[in-house]
């Protein structure tokens, strides 16, 4: 698919109204390569939003049905997102296939980012549990985090990219393999160190609380934060901190982790410093859980929601924590008796990672495995 | 023993009772109506006239008996060898109703203890409250001192600007650089976000001003920002959006949010403290009426003992009870008000 991501070699003529709208493009063309058209069929909107649209469309050369997101795009500019989807091939980050422009009547431009399908996300799964009344079983929540943070080691350290906006809506589910990938790249962004970046970033209920003072040298770890909401509201089953605006979801999280000390505020922005704000107890991390919450759960919770982000884990420390222990188990498997979607072929995103760490993330059966492998490499 | 029990100068121990120890009483005035005169009895009741009056208490004189003790040994067998089994009975299920009250008291007094700590608890906490109002509404000297504290939103013109431009830094260079720039089409929602953050903060500005003082602060922290602004304006093309963008959430606004958190946590405290005042009273209130039925049960064993003791008395000589009387009844009790019983060991 690496012809696809070529930059769009088309502009379709297109209408405001997606469904059942058949849209044909052409690829290649360029180093002498044969020109391939394709035609997606609008099927259904999946998503609005003030970027745009995305619609569940179906490639009727292949059959395949793809998400396509179709934003409006100044033609002044690159699109920011297209550029990080571009670099990005990982099992937990979502696919770009394929993108093109439209124009419509009015000749606005379009961008049409064709990626991969997934039916689920992690918010509808979360609502039919809490629909029907239920928490979410113990195994996925690990196995849904365990994938969201190798995401984030992915995303963070190999394509220095910070996501900025992780929610739930943001991550994909496949209900039959319970893979999870992270999407939406439009408020993504690669951090540079000493450059300001806005705040008035990410979701609110999962915004860290250094962007809500308003700090613009912020890093990679706010995503860890969002997160640790994340965690936090699939072990609870709604949202742990849901402020109604920026002040009250400061005072949500305060709610929980008590006032921040001085060194802290100093930590999220220091010119906050000189505020004495009301000294707040924080509630103890069991309390917040029911009784039969496994310790390591609590624990790993305390470790992602910390107000220094220099305190929160990193994602691949995360993907250590002994929470996921039981997906490194050698019979692990999912309840119905399935094996799990692959969670331990690391590439670039353990590149860096201290050898304690990497023994621990990939767990002995699979090293043996690896060893085997190897083995048979060598003897044939 | 000291409160209930005393040793008189003439070497007689005065066990004060109240209505639980009739069972005693009674039973020990069948030995004074054979020994001691009527007189005798008065004298001994107008020795501590003072307390007769405030605890209306009953004496029973051992003098008598603490005489007798010389021939205690003697007595008792010949009781022993010759009297009903009947009196011992009664005593020892009078004594076991008084150990009864006894425990009683204790448990009426641990509740009287606790009753005052939770009454000084929430006393305290009504002090911590009112001082919250207070620092929340403090007197004009201390919004001057405010004033003139260094503010977060104190930045120097050169930082706002160059945060300012920062914003903008991705279109101006692409606008110059063409298409070339790696560059970034900002989400639309992220302006429009801003802009409604803006108009919700303000709304949320006006609507949440809980007191002249606040005010007069925030009107400050306004004035602060605005000048701040001003100053920049040349510089920055949209100091409405920076502001937004750029500063966090009102100190002010979460120091008045923070406050009332902590009153909310605080009345629900005392809400709690109240919730087991109340109930710590209905057991007090429970206890009470507990230990009045064990009073009318030991004035009811009362009124049954003296005739069965007083036979047996009647037979024995009543020389010999002195004996039995400091024996049998191994605690002293004493009456301290009409409802009031103490007891000790």
């Amino acid at each position: 698919m690496a012809d696809d991501k070529e930059m769009p070699a088309a502009v379709v003529d297109g209408h405001d109204q997606v469904t059942g709208h058949i849209i044909s493009t052409t690829i290649g063309g360029k180093n002498g390569e044969p020109k391939q058209t394709i035609s997606y069929m609008a099927e259904r909107v999946v998503g609005t939003g003030s970027f745009g649209i995305v619609f569940q469309a179906k490639c009727l050369e292949t059959g395949e049905t793809v998400a396509i997101k179709k934003v409006l795009q100044d033609r002044r500019y690159k699109n920011r997102e297209l550029q990080l989807m571009r670099v990005m091939d990982h099992p937990n980050v979502v696919c770009l296939k394929h993108c093109f422009f439209s124009t419509t009547s009015k000749d606005e431009l379009f961008l049409n980012l064709v990626m991969e399908y997934v039916p689920e996300s992690l918010y509808r799964v979360l609502k039919h549990y809490s629909t029907a009344n239920q928490r979410m079983p113990l195994v996925y929540v690990k196995l849904y985090m365990y994938q969201i943070f190798r995401g984030l080691a992915y995303i963070h350290n190999v394509a220095g990219v910070c996501h900025r906006d992780l929610k739930p809506q943001n991550l994909l589910v496949d209900p039959l393999t319970h893979q999870v990938k992270i999407c939406d790249f439009g408020s993504a962004k690669q951090l540079v160190r000493g450059e300001a970046n806005i705040s008035y970033i990410c979701s609110r209920f999962y915004r860290a609380p250094e962007l809500i003072f308003g700090a613009t040298e912020y890093t990679t770890s706010i995503d860890i934060w969002s997160a640790g909401c994340v965690l936090a509201e699939l072990l609870l089953g709604q949202p742990l901190f849901p402020g109604e605006n920026a002040v009250d979801q400061l005072v949500e999280i305060i709610k929980v982790l008590g006032t921040p000390t001085r060194e802290e505020i100093r930590c999220m922005n220091p010119h906050y410093t000189d505020f004495r704000f009301p000294q707040i107890k924080a509630h103890p991390w069991h309390k917040i859980f029911h009784k039969r919450m496994p310790p390591e759960a609590i624990d790993f919770a305390s470790r992602l929601l910390q107000y220094s982000p220099s305190l929160r884990c990193t994602a691949l420390e995360a993907c250590a924590h002994p929470f996921f222990d039981e997906l490194r188990e050698p019979n692990a498997r999912l309840p119905n008796g399935r094996p799990f979607p692959p969670l331990f072929n690391f590439k670039q995103e353990v590149a860096g990672a201290s050898p304690e760490l990497v023994n621990k993330l990939i767990p002995d059966h699979i090293k043996r495995q690896l060893g085997l492998s190897f083995l048979n490499q060598s003897g044939t | 023993m000291e409160g209930s029990r005393r040793r008189r100068g003439d070497g007689c121990t005065v066990v004060e009772c109240y209505t639980p120890r009739k069972a005693v009483a009674r039973w020990l005035s069948g030995l004074r109506s054979s020994k001691l005169g009527k007189r005798e009895a008065m004298e001994e009741q107008e020795d501590d006239t003072g307390e007769y009056r405030l605890t209306t208490p009953r004496r029973c004189s051992t003098k008598r008996l603490n005489e007798s003790r010389p021939l205690e040994g003697k007595l008792e067998t010949h009781r022993f060898e010759s009297g009903s089994r009947e009196a011992p009975l009664e005593m020892g299920i009078g004594s076991f109703l008084l150990y009864l009250v006894v425990a009683s008291k204790t448990e009426l007094d641990k509740m009287a203890n606790l009753r005052i700590e939770m009454e000084m608890l929430l006393l305290n906490a009504k002090e911590e409250l009112q001082k919250k109002e207070l620092q929340e509404n403090p007197p004009m000297s201390l919004n001057d001192a405010y004033a003139n504290e260094p503010s977060g939103y104190q930045f120097s013109p050169q930082v706002i600007s160059n945060l300012a431009s920062s914003i903008f830094q991705d279109s101006l260079t692409s606008v110059l650089q063409e298409e070339n720039t790696e560059c970034e089409v900002s989400k639309p929602e992220d302006y429009h976000r801003g802009a409604d953050r803006s108009s919700k903060l303000q709304v949320e500005e006006g609507s949440l001003r809980l007191d002249e003082k606040a005010e007069e602060r925030h009107t400050k922290y306004q004035i602060q920002r605005q000048r701040k602004l001003k100053d920049n304006e040349c510089e920055v093309s949209k100091p409405e959006m920076v502001t937004d963008e750029r500063y966090g959430v009102c100190p002010y606004e979460l120091e008045k949010k923070l406050h009332e958190l902590l009153e909310t946590r605080q009345q629900e405290e005392l809400l709690k403290l109240e919730t087991a005042l109340s109930r710590v009273e209905r057991r007090l209130q429970e206890k009470d009426t507990e230990v009045s039925w064990w009073k009318d049960a030991a004035h009811l064993l009362a009124q049954r003992v003296p005739e069965s003791s007083r036979a047996g008395l009647e037979w024995c000589d009543p020389e010999s009870s002195t004996t039995c009387s400091d024996q049998s009844v191994p605690r002293s009790f004493k009456a301290c008000s009409k409802d009031r019983v103490s007891f000790s060991r």
